[in-house]
């Protein structure tokens, strides 16, 4: 368990860390803001230098926290052991000459072996759109091969390992990795870059898509709930007859996660485009003043929408995408109408943390939930050590009817309460046909009855990026922060723990369907995507509450969370 | 019914870039390998089925312009609908290029009286800051150089939507049947409870007419320059007391140019882009085909309507589109 105060951020999140390294002007800061700043790749020229190392967090399926670091820092330099990284990426120019980064990186390499032997190592080869196709790939397979010749010829002693009582190169080593807190690797050297060292190359340029999909892949290997992910995209895709399925962070136009089949970047750059696409819609072009308060939210909770009093209809045998709305928060500024309607029981305890609640407090509300808890927290409980997701959704429904009768039903079908706000989720559909058909064919053929050629990438927002500082204070809370604070506890009592946690990504589900499917089973495809939705919410609050710290008495206490880096 | 487009500046000004971009569909970064434009390249731009643009796209080169302004004068300003007159905002030679502009007006005036004339001081992206100062310095000096003829002036830049408003302003100058357009527009914005109907066309993507008032019209002079790429700069014309919607007034040409870069990143896995709708949380939209050389997109902040209530209304007001623009689909 590390218990360095670099573990946890500011905020007491446990963050996963990225190292961005490189030699000067190869392309690390611009890479970390064309990726999270939304910077475009012509306004990268006038960046400056970066003189210091500077941390940058993103939210995503993980929260992250990248090192940018200037081309000067060494493993001495750097002031903190590497073993607080996860992931080390190291960045060179595809035209520099090779010898000074590839000595740069192979330091850095033998500094892992030492202190962090399972340390990721993900090379970007980057400014690709300097050279010739040819060239290009020339360059890349030659740095390759330098970095792999380097590392065979270097022995890796190293003069200062603290602590150490047997010899780094013990020849009878096995392959395996004792986990003690220094990080002796007790594997030689050879075994080391051969069988242990995950290396990966990436030919890379902020000036089209190639950036995004190697980062794509360096998130994809630090996700741990990513087999989860890819599960539940898997059967979204054999429900709905889709060719393919991502699920995108839509700021940074990065995949969480696709379904089993090979990733084609052709159809990644379409996506991504369509992304990009949908995210400047997005802002604000069309917003309208005298709209309708519904119209005027942007999914923020700061925004001057009145709490909707409603909650989703809950039917006696609800479907699974109703049931979990269960788990949900209810307005938590309980509505003078109805004491029956129970507060927010997303507020209780999850099981991971093993409490049960006695009584249940939503901090605002003024009415006892007595029914309601003993119902909720072997929900959360369910959910938090169920394994499979598919059950998840069924586990929740025996603990319906008990809220159900508490609920009054809603107006709309579409529509899902969570905190006092409506729980619309924007989506939209992209039609495409083959360019080989005449323009009006689809004219033609819609009205002769004729099914429709081509794909249509249909998009649906999965989660809401929402700030939430999940933190509970007993006196009155905000209505802000309960937004997906599905397991995270509060309580009665002012010495109660609470908990802080990073925000909710924003993540995308990018479908790719035959029109033809689209058009005639629109309805279908949209209910599936109502489990995706769930399933991932709940990887991702898991993951949220995994990575909080406890605050106690206004004080952040360890992480709760094991050796998370 | 053709219309003959005079696209005229210095050289290296921009012009066949631009229409490269506009016409051509081709991405801003492709237009780097033009070479110069020898003499006069024609091209005819079918524009809403039945109008032919025939763009007059003159090489600036000095020698080129000579000759314009002389032995060619009567061939090139004759039967002349618009003329473009492109300024290069970073231009060292102001002084030389408002000489020939005032010698082709001159031209322009005596052989084609009637022609509407645009002025576009192009590539503000080069600009150093403060860029609306630098544009209205320059609107002034272009002013004064031009007289008594009507001119509108805009700043554009192949790098962002600023383009596609000033030749949407200028392609509209062309359509006959601009306010009848407007007033259809109008009636499929009262079926679908919509903010806005706007009509594009096809292949360029340049707006053709809309359903709302003039006052936010797509079509009016920015009064500053409309080139930050990063985060738009407002116009200073303030939308009128009437509009209660108060929308970005850059919308149209930053969907314009919105569809298109996304109808080229289709076309390099070929395919092609053919409708899409959107469910925002500040709208909901429905960009569908109107008539073989039209594109519509409602627009409406109902959160109760659904999008395939618009295609429905889309569908059903085709057949009275095609009537308008006199032609009809295929078979």
């Amino acid at each position: 368990m590390m218990s360095h105060n670099y573990q946890t951020d500011l905020n007491g999140v446990s963050r996963t860390k990225i190292l961005l390294l490189g030699l000067r002007r190869s392309g690390k800061t611009s890479i970390q803001k064309v990726l999270f700043n939304a910077m475009t790749p012509k306004e990268t020229f006038y960046l400056d230098a970066t003189m210091r190392i500077v941390k940058h967090t993103y939210d995503t399926i993980i929260p992250l926290e990248i090192w940018d670091c200037p081309g000067n820092i060494t493993v001495e330099t750097l002031g903190v052991p590497l073993s607080v990284f996860s992931t080390l990426i190291f960045v060179i120019d595809i035209r520099d000459l090779y010898n000074q980064p590839i000595s740069r990186l192979v330091e850095f390499i033998i500094a892992a072996y030492h202190h962090n032997p399972s340390l990721h190592l993900e090379i970007f080869v980057h400014k690709a759109e300097k050279l010739q196709e040819d060239e290009k790939i020339e360059n890349y397979r030659q740095i390759n091969e330098r970095v792999v010749d380097r590392l065979m010829d270097v022995s890796p002693s190293f003069p200062n390992i603290p602590n150490s009582s047997s010899s780094l190169n013990t020849p009878s080593s096995s392959g395996t990795q004792m986990n003690n807190p220094n990080r002796l690797s007790y594997l030689n050297w050879q075994d080391f870059i051969e069988q242990q060292l995950l290396m990966n190359f990436h030919l890379t340029s902020i000036h089209d898509h190639s950036l995004h999909q190697a980062f794509s892949k360096v998130l994809q290997r630090l996700t741990d709930s990513l087999p989860y992910l890819e599960e539940l995209l898997n059967i979204y895709c054999a429900n709905s007859q889709a060719s393919k399925v991502f699920l995108f962070d839509a700021p940074s136009r990065l995949y969480v996660a696709s379904d089993a089949s090979p990733v084609d970047t052709a159809t990644y750059n379409l996506c991504c485009d369509n992304l990009a696409m949908i995210n400047a819609f997005g802002m604000g072009l069309y917003r309208s003043a005298c709209a309708s308060p519904v119209r005027r939210r942007r999914g923020n909770p700061e925004s001057s929408y009145p709490p909707n009093r409603e909650t989703s209809t809950l039917p006696a045998t609800p479907p699974p995408s109703a049931s979990s709305v269960n788990g949900e928060s209810l307005p938590s500024v309980s509505p003078p109408l109805s004491p029956s309607i129970p507060p927010t029981p997303s507020r209780k305890s999850t099981g991971t943390f093993g409490r049960s609640k006695s009584s249940m407090d939503t901090s605002n509300s003024s009415v006892s939930p007595s029914t309601v808890s003993p119902a909720t927290p072997s929900s959360s409980t369910a959910l938090a050590h169920t394994s499979t997701l598919s059950t998840v959704t069924m586990t929740k429904t025996p603990h319906v009817p008990s809220d159900a009768r508490a609920r009054a039903p809603s107006t709309s079908r579409k529509i899902r309460i969570q905190t006092g706000q409506d729980l619309f989720y924007p989506c939209g559909a992209t039609s495409l046909q083959p360019s080989s058909l005449p323009p009006s064919y689809s004219f033609l053929s819609s009205s002769a009855g004729i099914s429709v050629p081509g794909t249509t990438i249909v998009w649906h927002l999965v989660t809401t990026g929402e700030t939430s500082l999940i933190e509970e204070v007993s006196s009155a809370s905000t209505s802000t922060s309960d937004k997906n604070s599905r397991n995270i506890s509060s309580s009665t009592f002012l010495s109660a723990p609470s908990f802080t946690t990073y925000n909710n990504p924003t993540l995308m589900l990018l479908v790719l369907l035959p029109t033809a499917v689209w058009e005639s089973r629109r309805g279908l495809v949209e209910l599936n995507v109502i489990a995706v939705r769930e399933g991932v919410q709940e990887i991702v609050d898991l993951e949220r509450e995994g990575r909080a710290t406890k605050v106690v008495g206004g004080v952040p206490a360890l992480t709760l969370q094991s050796s998370r880096r | 019914m053709k219309k003959k487009v005079l696209l005229m500046g210095a050289s290296g000004s921009g012009k066949t870039s631009m229409r490269s971009l506009i016409f051509s569909n081709n991405p801003a970064s492709s237009t780097a390998r033009l070479g110069a434009t020898i003499d006069v390249e024609q091209n005819h731009v079918r524009f809403l089925g039945d109008l032919i643009l025939n763009l007059w796209d003159c090489g600036g080169q000095d020698a080129f312009m000579d000759s314009y302004l002389t032995t060619q004068r009567s061939t090139i300003f004759q039967h002349v609908g618009v003329m473009i007159y492109v300024f290069d905002a970073e231009t060292g030679q102001m002084n030389k290029d408002l000489e020939y502009y005032r010698d082709c007006l001159d031209g322009l005036t005596h052989y084609s009286p009637e022609a509407a004339v645009f002025l576009l001081v192009h590539k503000m992206d080069l600009v150093q800051e403060p860029k609306t100062t630098m544009f209205e310095k320059k609107r002034e000096v272009l002013q004064k150089a031009t007289g008594d003829v009507t001119i509108t002036v805009f700043g554009t830049s192949i790098y962002d939507e600023s383009l596609y408003r000033a030749w949407s302003s200028i392609v509209h100058t062309l359509i006959p049947n601009a306010a009848v357009l407007n007033k259809h527009l109008n009636i499929v914005a009262a079926a679908c409870s919509a903010t806005e109907v706007i009509l594009f066309e096809r292949t360029t993507f340049l707006v053709i007419a809309t359903s709302t008032s003039s006052t936010s019209s797509p079509f009016s002079s920015s009064t500053s320059s409309s080139t930050s790429i990063s985060s738009p700069t407002y116009t200073s014309s303030s939308p009128s007391a009437s509009d209660p919607h108060q929308m970005h007034p850059k919308r149209y040409e930053r969907t314009s140019e919105l569809i298109k870069a996304f109808k080229w990143s289709c076309s390099r896995v070929r395919e092609e882009f053919h409708s899409l709708e959107m469910d925002m949380y500040d709208f909901t939209a429905v960009l569908d085909e109107m008539t073989r050389n039209t594109y519509v997109m409602v627009v409406v902040h109902d959160p109760t309507i659904e999008t395939a209530a618009i295609k429905l209304n889309i569908r059903m007001a085709r057949k009275k589109f095609e009537e308008l623009q006199g032609d009809s689909i295929g078979a």
